[in-house]
């Protein structure tokens, strides 16, 4: 004899199974590196929307090519997938292998430093006399192209994310 | 009904375990914050694992002071048209690398010696000979898209020896109970780190297998941003001529990169891809533009 299955059963295993879905899709990430920028577009030529911290969780609205759409307070942008995880940031910080803690975050908040950063590299500068060439490379790291001249470029000889074969 | 009661009783006298372990943990570190950061300093091949792992901004930092050592010996070519082109093309390949989100700065070093050079954080220089060297856009991205390889794949970093990484991992974490200045043994190892990726770069030239890996990767990056996916062994084989004819420009790239003709051989067999004659054309064009020829 067969058992029917009870018509509101049926609907509130369909819902569920809808809800199931959404929050899947709803999915949020969390920021494993010590700062990332959010992008407008998907790549790192693209102006910065947001900058979140490591630990920061972003909700995810898209994807695509590796890179996710997230919601950020001043709108949606764009991070790259190797800086985001399913769980919150253990501390990168070799700290936390070494002394077997596994979340470091209220050491680094103390820390005058964090390895070599900023003042190292002024100190190193100065101490080999380095000013001048360090200046070319501040301006190295301004592009000597707009992003419109860069999809431009792209978009015309068929190459990049735009033209390529990816 | 009792065996559950059993599995109850064990699971809680094992997180009781794991709580009084993680105490017993904090409270030595609190009593004693040094000595526990030293003699975990000894653990072992998992902690110099660990220490290796660089932040990007670190990276960046690293390859600043590296690129501002290239600088001090290799003037930066004054052309600003070709800076921004080499830029554009340079740009097309790093967005479909394995780091698409490194933002990626080239720049052409004013000198006749045949060389290129990547330094951590995404910085690339290619020296005005090497330009020379290249016959139109799809080898000029091929070259480009090889140094992209060797910062993808983190190779200046990996030439640095573990046992930095760790002194500095070691030195942080002691700095954490400080604030401000810089740590002399810091700015020293900062120095070293510096000296290591340039003493690379520039005389003792990565492994081969690094030189090949970067192939692969190039080669790979540069079809998958639209380019001629023959492009870097058609420069390869006109290399391997120069190379074979006693080429005097290639002193310092030979000094520092296996032969072409080992290259050649580990460089797999490209993608077959026919590009339209009218795509090859304008990039053609725009090269001859910025070069100059």
């Amino acid at each position: 004899m067969k058992k029917r299955i009870p018509m509101p059963a049926l609907i509130l295993t369909l819902v569920l199974c809808g809800l199931a879905v959404g929050a899947a899709w709803a999915e949020t990430l969390y920021v494993q590196r010590t700062k990332v920028d959010i992008k407008q577009g998907r790549g790192a030529y693209y102006p910065t929307v947001f900058s979140a911290q490591k630990g920061d969780a972003l909700e995810v609205i898209g994807q695509e090519g590796g890179w996710y759409q997230v919601k950020t307070p001043k709108g949606p942008g764009w991070v790259f997938g190797q800086a985001l995880a399913p769980q919150k940031a253990q501390s990168a910080s070799p700290l936390a292998s070494l002394v077997g803690k596994a979340d470091t975050s209220e050491l680094d908040k103390t820390a005058g430093f964090k390895g070599f950063d900023r003042p190292t590299e002024e100190a190193y500068v100065s101490k080999n006399n380095l000013q001048a060439q360090i200046q070319i490379v501040d301006r190295l790291q301004q592009p000597p192209f707009t992003l419109a001249e860069l999809e431009s470029f792209q978009k015309m000889g068929l190459v990049g994310p735009m033209g390529g074969s990816r | 009904m009792k065996a559950r009661l059993v599995i109850i009783f064990m699971v809680w006298l094992g997180l009781a375990f794991l709580a009084s372990s993680c105490a017993s943990v904090g409270d030595s570190i609190s009593r004693d914050p040094m000595a526990a950061l030293q003699s975990a300093a000894r653990i072992g091949e998992a902690a110099v694992k660990a220490s290796q792992e660089i932040t990007q901004d670190q990276e960046i930092y690293l390859g600043r002071s590296v690129s501002a050592r290239l600088l001090a010996k290799y003037p930066l070519l004054n052309d600003p048209q070709l800076h921004k082109y080499v830029n554009l093309v340079g740009a097309g390949v790093a967005m479909v690398s394995d780091r698409p989100d490194l933002p990626f700065h080239f720049a052409v070093l004013d000198t006749d010696e045949v060389n290129a050079f990547a330094a951590p954080g995404g910085f690339v220089f290619i020296t005005r000979g090497m330009l020379k060297s290249v016959k139109d856009e799809e080898e000029l991205a091929a070259v480009l898209a090889h140094e992209v390889g060797h910062v993808c794949a983190k190779h200046s970093l990996k030439s640095i020896k573990g046992e930095l990484w760790k002194q500095v991992a070691v030195i942080t974490a002691q700095e954490g109970a400080k604030h401000g200045g810089v740590d002399p043994r810091l700015l020293d190892l900062f120095g070293q780190a510096t000296d290591g990726v340039l003493d690379t770069l520039m005389n003792v030239g990565y492994t081969q297998p690094m030189e090949y890996e970067a192939d692969r990767l190039g080669q790979t990056y540069a079809t998958r941003a639209g380019y001629d996916p023959g492009a870097l062994r058609r420069f390869a084989s006109y290399m391997q001529q120069r190379e074979q004819g006693q080429d005097k420009s290639l002193n310092a790239w030979l000094g520092t990169h296996p032969t072409f003709t080992a290259r050649l051989k580990q460089l797999p067999a490209p993608e077959k891809r026919a590009l339209a004659p009218e795509v090859i054309k304008l990039r053609t064009n725009r090269f001859r533009t910025a070069v100059r020829r």
